[in-house]
């Protein structure tokens, strides 16, 4: 299947839900995968890892916590994305040259990636977004790749800065023309945690449905 | 700027007035509504249309295509005819039969890609469509007066007049899809091209040219069926039919999950209303408009049927506060005062019930297109440019963003059963928003976040439990539940009509309300509630072809009444 970008957001919205995120974070989440998939990146693998994740811990992730200039997981694991994503763009109007964000291990690394080209495009400003084998300058609108990107599970030394260096001259990431299609594993699992939100047909819900006792062939 | 200025002389409805559903459910089509917008860009950019295929059979099988070509684009509505037994008719959007199927297609489709959507287009949310295909949708005939215009025309004879009256149309759309479903076209590369940047203006000409199909189809079929007796409608009863269109709860949530979407399309009408207010002395000519309209509108209205006894009363209101507005213009010097559209709006606040209140808004807009008829090119926005939340700011200024915006909300008293009696879902038979009963129904644990005004009350009583020079992202780390509507109060503070300030969750909330709106802004007329969660509509009854657009002299055509043949 190849999904449309808005199919793309409405799955991974009720996905995220089903799987355990708050509403909003779930809301987060959605918009993410739509970045992701509308630059060409390959959004649902890291997606379904991070959800999995969320399903493991019944969507009690363990919130970062700041340690000395750096956000750290509070529990055992990794930092989870769908956490340090919302939090790196709910501060992004805050740091300064002198004071970025800096994160600990962090799984899915790259689901970081959206909520620093949205916070550039919202707020007018040069973000950095880097972690060792990685690196991306967003601007408004632009997103460039500095660096091969490296997409590991998980990353150290992630620094999200305001970018003071001159706009780099390659690497520039385009909205991507066409679709992608999605894996088959990938999109059940996502579909599992869809249907998680819908509720079951009842005697009462039957009786009380939108057109009940009502002819609506004339 | 002038308008800013216009608008600031006697202000905006403020938002606490105007966003209450009891008024959103009043609402009526304005000159601003997308279906007559975009009917004048079509016409003033001299838009061309034709019908390339037509291999339709004597059942009403088969296949039509007909085509659009815009400045910069061409598109085409290809039709699917069906054959379907009258038992499988249903207005339910969980049917999975039509008589017709439609895809509004991206250009000229060939025969291989007619062939393409004929797989799948009758098929509908069951078929799978790409970026080429703009909108899908599909429609049923209405029973009552399909069959009485075929046997009518085949006969040799116009339909009865009363019957075209009583019913308005020959089919009735269940669903017109658009926005990437089932993988169809993502409207944020259809924003990319003018004349479809404002809201819903694809999903207009698709019904637009799927009122052409259904009138083609019966004179065709009457054709078919006595070859040498048959005739076409006389063209001023033609042009009395639109569209149905059968609405159900499936349509709520959009309002409530569109915030800046709606608060640009309310903020267009309210600042229209400011503008034409504000206007300090009325013309001679502009007066006379005002009251033709006001009369054909009368005439128009008292065609209203509907089987809603609450709408029924509601209509009968509405007549005779329009009786009293034009005998008040007769009466009195309304109109000889400075400013004297103000004095009929606020004669109208003192005096009508909120349809006729509103309706009033609706006229005073009609004879000033010059003055706002740019605000239905303003009708839509880019909603993941304001998406993210600011975390930088305090809990103490969220707090009190929260107290200014919000007082509705907190008034309410949500430990109260009947405030929270009800909740949204989505039904897993159905694939469909609900409204539960909470005491009654299982799965309120699945509750869709549609109860903003409890939301926004439980999140400001935490609020009041941190410091309140804890910045809001900190706070969010620990209340992750209260993420979805943070966004929501933040939008609101920018966007003063984003919000719905009434509680979609107490045990009075009436669905119809937000279909209403959402339909008043369509252009829809004839509103035909059929419970407090079903609507039906017209859409375009009276309105142009596309071959007599041209020709057509003003925007008025939705003041035609069936006694008052359109010129």
């Amino acid at each position: 299947m190849t999904p449309a970008l808005n199919e793309i957001e409405s799955m991974v919205w009720k996905a995220a839900r089903g799987a355990g995120l708050a509403w909003g974070l779930a809301e987060e989440m959605a918009q993410a995968a739509r970045f992701l998939a509308d630059h060409g990146f390959d959004w649902a693998a890291p997606v379904v890892d991070c959800l999995a994740e969320v399903e493991r811990l019944q969507g009690a992730l363990p919130p970062p916590v700041e340690r000395d200039g750096t956000w750290v997981s509070a529990g055992t694991g990794p930092l989870s994305p769908a956490l340090c994503g919302p939090l790196l763009s709910d501060l992004a109007g805050t740091i300064t040259i002198d004071n970025p964000l800096r994160f600990g291990r962090m799984a899915e690394p790259l689901l970081l990636l959206p909520f620093a080209a949205r916070a550039a495009e919202q707020l007018h400003h040069r973000f950095r977004l880097a972690w060792p084998g990685a690196g991306f300058v967003c601007h408004g609108c632009d997103l460039w790749c500095t660096a091969e990107i490296g997409l590991p599970k998980a990353a150290e030394g992630i620094v999200f800065s305001l970018d003071g260096a001159a706009i780099p001259a390659m690497g520039k990431v385009e909205r991507s023309p066409g679709r992608q299609p999605i894996a088959d594993h990938l999109r059940l699992r996502l579909e599992h945690w869809v249907h998680r939100t819908y509720v079951p047909a009842s005697l009462e819900s039957r009786l009380a449905g939108a057109g009940a006792g009502l002819t609506d062939n004339d | 700027m002038i308008e800013a200025e216009t608008v600031a002389a006697v202000g905006l409805r403020p938002p606490d007035l105007v966003m209450r559903l009891e008024r959103l459910g009043a609402f009526h089509q304005t000159r601003l509504s997308f279906l007559r917008a975009m009917l004048r860009q079509a016409k003033r950019e001299g838009w061309a249309f034709a019908r390339p295929t037509w291999r339709i059979d004597a059942r009403g099988v088969g296949v039509a295509v007909y085509t659009v070509k815009t400045p910069e684009h061409l598109y085409s509505l290809v039709c699917f005819g069906h054959d379907l037994p009258d038992e499988l008719r249903s207005d339910r959007v969980i049917a999975e039969a039509w008589d017709a199927t439609f895809a509004l297609y991206d250009g000229i489709p060939d025969e291989a890609e007619i062939a393409r959507l004929g797989a799948n287009v009758p098929k509908q949310e069951a078929g799978r469509y790409q970026p080429s295909d703009l909108v899908l949708s599909r429609a049923n005939r209405s029973v009552r007066l399909f069959q009485h215009v075929v046997e009518s025309l085949a006969a040799g004879r116009q339909p009865h007049r009363g019957k075209v009256e009583e019913v308005g149309y020959l089919m009735r759309t269940t669903a017109v899809y658009g926005n990437g479903k089932f993988g169809i076209a993502d409207r944020d590369e259809l924003q990319q091209r003018p004349e479809f940047r404002n809201s819903f203006r694809a999903e207009m000409l698709t019904v637009w040219l799927i009122r052409s199909f259904t009138l083609d189809l019966v004179e065709h079929l009457a054709r078919m069926r006595a070859p040498a007796a048959a005739i076409v409608l006389e063209p001023d009863l033609r042009r009395r039919f639109g569209v149905g269109n059968a609405t159900g709860l499936g349509m709520a949530p959009f309002l409530v999950r569109h915030p800046l979407l709606i608060d640009r399309w309310v903020a267009a009408r309210e600042e229209a209303l400011a503008i034409v207010r504000a206007i300090p002395e009325a013309r001679p000519e502009t007066r006379a408009r005002f009251r033709q309209v006001l009369g054909r509108a009368r005439r128009s209205l008292a065609e209203w049927r509907t089987v809603d006894t609450i709408q029924a009363r509601r209509v009968a209101a509405l007549l005779a506060d329009l009786a009293r507005l034009e005998a008040e213009l007769e009466r009195t010097d309304l109109l000889a005062q400075h400013r004297p559209w103000d004095a009929v709006y606020r004669w109208g606040e003192a005096n009508l019930s909120l349809e006729g209140q509103e309706y009033t808004v609706t006229l005073l807009l009609e004879p000033h297109g010059a003055e706002v008829d740019f605000l239905a090119d303003r009708m839509w926005t880019d909603e993941a440019a304001e998406f993210r939340i600011d975390g930088g700011i305090t809990c103490g200024a969220l707090k009190a963003v929260i107290a200014r915006d919000y007082a509705w909300a907190l008034g309410i008293d949500f430990d109260r059963a009947e405030a929270t009696a009800r909740f949204w879902y989505v039904s897993e038979e159905k694939l469909e928003p609900r409204l539960g009963e909470r005491a009654q129904e299982p799965g309120a644990g699945l509750e869709h976040p549609l109860a903003i005004g409890r939301d926004v009350a439980a999140l400001h009583r935490d609020l009041g439990t941190a410091t309140p020079g804890e910045a809001l992202a900190i706070f969010l780390l620990r209340h992750a539940q209260h993420r979805h509507v943070v966004r929501r109060v933040q939008m609101s503070a920018r966007h003063p009509y984003a919000e719905v300030r009434d509680n979609l969750i107490g045990a009075a909330v009436r669905p119809i309300d937000l279909l209403r709106c959402k339909l008043s802004f369509f252009g829809a007329t004839r509103f035909d509630p059929r419970s407090d969660r079903w609507v039906r509509i017209s859409l375009f009854p009276g309105a142009p072809f596309p071959e007599t657009l041209a020709a057509d002299s003003e925007d008025d055509w939705i003041y035609a009444a069936l006694n008052e043949p359109a010129a």
